[in-house]
This record gives C-alpha cells, structure tokens and sequence, in this order.
C-alpha cells in the first residue's frame, strides 16, 4: 500500500512529512563540479553500500534507463528532484517499496536521504531518515567538519543537513487573505514556504510545503522540536479560522463544498490545478464534518495521482493534454463514486 | 515588480550599490530572497512570535541597515552582480579549482575543501543567515537519541496570543558560541568599514563604526 493512504496524525491540516538528510563523500569534489566518470564511480561506492545494508529493501532506480513519463511521475510523488530528473550518468535513487524512503544519489548532494509519512509525524520520519544516515556514515568516508559539520554543495544546507518539511492544507488562512503574512513571518523566523513541488513551483490546492532552513548552530533535535512547534501554531491558526468561518457562513461553505463534489463527479474534462482547487474544497467539507459521502483517503488518493504523468502512466501511454484532461475526470469520478456504491452495498 | 533573483515573488526590498565612478547598481528582491541572501540578521530569529505579524500586522517591514546592504552584493549566491573588485576573489580550491568569484556567482562549493579555503567569506554568511558558524549537530556514525514532542497541546488556538514559538535555541545552547559570532561580526564589520572609508562612502563608515563600538562596548560591560 502506499504510504499517503495510511492515517497520520492531524491530518485534516498536514498531508505529510518529510525529513530530509543531505550527506557527501570525502575528497570528492560536489555533483556541480564531476563528470561523467566521477559520478558513476560515487555511484558504485554508494550501490556498494546499500546493498550490504542489513535490511536491504531499497530498489535502484538509473534515471538515465527511465522514461520521461517515469521521470516526471517520481518528481510528482516527491521521489526525485527535479535535479535529478535530469538524469545525467551516474543519477539514481533506491526507493522502497510502499514509496516512502528515498535515497537519491548525485544530486545536488552525493546523497540525499528522504523519508515521508502521512499527517504530521516527524519523530519517527527523522529517525527512519537517520538510522540509513547512520548506517551509511559508518560504510563510506563522509565529508564532515568539527566546525561546520556536514558539509554540501550549498553552504545554506551544511551542519545537520537537515531539512524537515511538511505539506499543509491552508485554505481559510488562504481564503482570507492571510497567507502573505503568514509567509512573511514563517520566512522571517528561518523557515520557507513553497508550493507542492518544491522550489519554483506555484501553490495549488491551497497546499503549501513549510520547511526549516537553518542548518548550522542548530542540534537536529532542536530543529524539530522548533519545527514541530511552529507547525503545530500553524495547525491551530488554520483550525480556529476554519471553525469560525464554518460557524459564520455555513450555508456559503457548504454550498461550496457541494458545488466542487458536483463538478468532481459530473465534469468530463479536468485540468490538473481545478481539479486540486476543488479536492482542496471537499477537504474542508471532510474536516468540518458535514461532507460525510466522501473519506479523507479518497481525498488523498486524487491528490497524490492526478498529476499529469501519473494520470499518463496509468493509461501506460503518451496522452495529448486534452486526453490528460479527460482521463483524469474519469479516474476523480471512478474514485469519488466507488465509496458511494460501497455504502449502497452494505445497506 | 517582481524580485530579480526568483523572479516569482513581489519585490519589496531595494538595495543599491554605490561606488564612486561607476553608475549605482540596483537590485529588488523579495523578503524571502532577501533573508537567503543574509540580509536579514539572525537576530530578526529572535523577534516576537509568529502570529503577531501573522494575524494583523503590517507587511513587509525588512530591516534595512545599511551595512548590510553592501553585504547583499556579495552574499555568494549567484546574484549576478560582475565586476565588483575584491582581493579575496582570486582565491582558488586546490583541491576543485573553484574560484572565489564562481563560488560567489553559482553560490555552489566546489568540494568539501572549499569550506577550509573560503572561510573568510563563508563565516560572515553563516553568522547572517544561520544561528552562528559552529555545528552544534550529530557526529557521523553516532546516534542521536531525539525526543521530539509532537503532540504540543494547544487547545483550540487559545495560546494564539502568547504564541510560544521561535527559532532561538536555548541559553545553554547559544552560550559558547555568543562570544565567537561577536567578534566575528566586529571583524566582518570592521572590514566593512575599511571597505566604505576606501570607497568614500562617510555615511556608511560613520555608521559602521559606531556599530563596532557598540558591540565592543557591550563586550567590555561584561
């Protein structure tokens, strides 16, 4: 099963989590600056490494061997980077099997280890994230300064190379008009606001991803302690305008809600960020309570597959956008009206 | 107008660059840039709690000292700004052959010794846009047993108000490295200041100088 359907902890605000370890090799010099050559031969001595893990579950995956459809449908789940998508020699990733771990190597870094899990769970993410740290740490000669600790590629992420991120459902501070400051206070506090895919992507469906950047001067359990903290202020902010303004306009929500359960299951053609807008809506209506026919599972389910290439590589072919469109509608449909023939059925 | 370094974002920081017989050089970015770039000091970490600004405040209030102005333009992250003169730029990795200048135009080190070699302009960095230049982290190969509390009880944004957070780590923790990131920040000021005083920029001295003599003074109170 993958990882997004099972149920994480407050999870009518935050999607996921994500923890992220940035390690490098000793006396090599960074992804930036090798060749062809260099990297295959990092990437020998990392495959060397995990393969002697004890609990060997990672695939490999050479992104050079992959399709541009894969490509795109790892970036979409969060597996691989758009750095690495660009699949020069020597760039791969071990990914387990339900999805949720994720070691890429020749990135920006050597290595970058990644674990997500549902809701907001950090602890366990970290130390799932850590334990493979660990373990790889101890097999090759890791680039490491008593000064400035781990060191990589960009000096914005040296020392515990920690990045911790969580994907959050905004949309009353959205809707209202309060995420502008909300990102400017988060950024002025040492933390960044994106959208789902990362860097440059746009927010869609009211996700944004929180991150931590700061790196150096910090212990990783302060990190997320401060982390875990922040978020839990952004998690009560968002509950409490969803309460108020469920209490003050319930018709108007409710309407709303009902409209985009409309469209989901009735529209013929559905493009990628309406589609996110309106599932964004039928999360509120779950969390309110009042949108009773549809789970939160469904919801995550749509979320972490209507994106372009994951609707085109589950047709297994290369669909014209209009196609895209189409089959996604199709796909929304068949998963929103399936819990509903499920319950006819057990009454 | 939008920021000139992600070009995504509204503009809402401006700094300028002046040096006596060039044209001035200007440059917008937005706070989010602006803070990545060490504009902002560690110190706004400390300002108050997150929804204080969150909820009613006003947007868009960067600090805007003017010594960090001249450090925007040479924040090694690939602002694109060429021909500034510098005697550190002809620094070269043995190890990588990166050049001061290309680390300064990508912001991307070479290689792991890139750190030793261009120390000098990293330190300043670290001291600006993280919480001082001293890893305080894990060591490799050693665990690290974290107790993380998840589950921080705020019942029903009450604690909205007093909101608790804050990226400062605690006293014990910042204690020893106090001391380093000043002097530090009185070197990196102090070269600043020759930096201003050769450029004929008085203004910019004057203040930079009476900055060093605050921060020495609160070291001699002590």
């Amino acid at each position: 099963m993958s990882w997004y359907l099972e149920a994480g902890n407050d999870s009518d605000i935050v999607l996921s989590s994500r923890i992220r370890l940035a390690r490098n090799l000793r006396g090599i010099p960074f992804p930036n600056r090798m060749n062809d050559e260099s990297r295959k031969k990092v990437l020998e001595q990392i495959s060397d490494a995990m393969l002697k893990r004890p609990e060997n579950d990672l695939m490999r995956m050479d992104i050079a061997a992959l399709p541009e459809t894969d490509r795109r449908a790892l970036i979409e789940n969060h597996l691989i980077s758009e750095e690495l998508a660009k699949g020069q020699e020597g760039q791969s990733v071990f990914i387990s099997k339900d999805e949720n771990v994720s070691v890429m190597v020749n990135e920006e870094d050597h290595l970058r280890i990644q674990v997500m899990a549902p809701g907001f769970a950090l602890e366990n993410t970290y130390k799932q994230a850590e334990e493979i740290a660990i373990y790889l740490e101890k097999a090759l000669p890791i680039a490491f300064s008593e000064k400035y600790g781990f060191l990589t590629a960009y000096p914005s992420n040296t020392g515990t190379g920690l990045r911790a991120s969580v994907m959050v459902h905004l949309p009353i501070v959205t809707s209202i008009g309060k995420m502008p400051n909300l990102i400017d206070s988060l950024s002025k506090a040492g933390y960044t606001v994106r959208g789902v895919y990362g860097e440059k992507s746009k927010p869609a469906g009211n996700i944004y991803q929180i991150s931590n950047t700061i790196t150096l001067g910090i212990s990783e359990s302060k990190t997320l302690v401060n982390f875990a903290r922040m978020i839990n202020e952004v998690i009560a902010l968002e509950r409490k305008l969803r309460k108020d303004y469920y209490e003050k306009n319930k018709d108007r929500l409710e309407d709303k809600v009902y409209r985009s359960l409309g469209e989901l299951t009735y529209a013929r053609m559905l493009p990628a960020g309406e589609a996110m807008n309106r599932l964004s809506d039928l999360r509120v209506g779950v969390a309110c309570g009042f949108m009773k026919d549809i789970d939160e599972r469904q919801l995550m389910l749509l979320l972490n597959t209507i994106g372009d290439a994951s609707v085109q590589k589950r047709c297994g072919e290369v669909l014209l956008p209009k196609d895209i469109v189409t089959k996604r509608a199709e796909f929304v449909r068949e998963v929103l009206t399936k819990k509903e023939e499920k319950k006819n059925e057990n009454e | 107008m939008k920021c000139q370094r992600c070009k995504e974002r509204e503009a809402n920081v401006k700094i300028m660059k002046q040096t006596t017989g060039k044209a001035p050089q200007m440059l917008m970015l937005c706070d989010e840039c602006a803070r990545e770039l060490g504009i902002a000091m560690p110190g706004n970490l400390m300002g108050g709690g997150l929804f204080g600004s969150a909820l009613g405040g006003a947007l868009g209030s960067m600090p805007s000292p003017l010594d960090m102005f001249a450090s925007a333009f040479e924040a090694p992250f690939g602002l694109g700004l060429e021909g500034m003169e510098d005697e550190e730029r002809g620094k070269t990795c043995p190890t990588c052959g990166i050049t001061q200048s290309q680390f300064t135009k990508s912001g991307f080190l070479g290689c792991p010794d890139c750190y030793k070699v261009f120390s000098e302009s990293i330190d300043p960095m670290f001291l600006r846009t993280q919480m001082g230049s001293k890893h305080v982290g894990r060591k490799p190969g050693s665990g690290d047993n974290i107790e993380v509390p998840v589950e921080i009880d705020i019942p029903d944004g009450k604690e909205l108000e007093t909101p608790v957070f804050t990226q400062v780590s605690t006293k014990a923790d910042e204690q020893p490295d106090e001391e380093k990131a000043k002097s530090l920040l009185i070197l990196e000021k102090e070269r600043l200041l020759k930096q201003a005083v050769k450029e004929e920029k008085y203004i910019e001295a004057a203040k930079l100088r009476d900055e060093i003599q605050a921060l020495k003074g609160e070291e001699d109170e002590k």
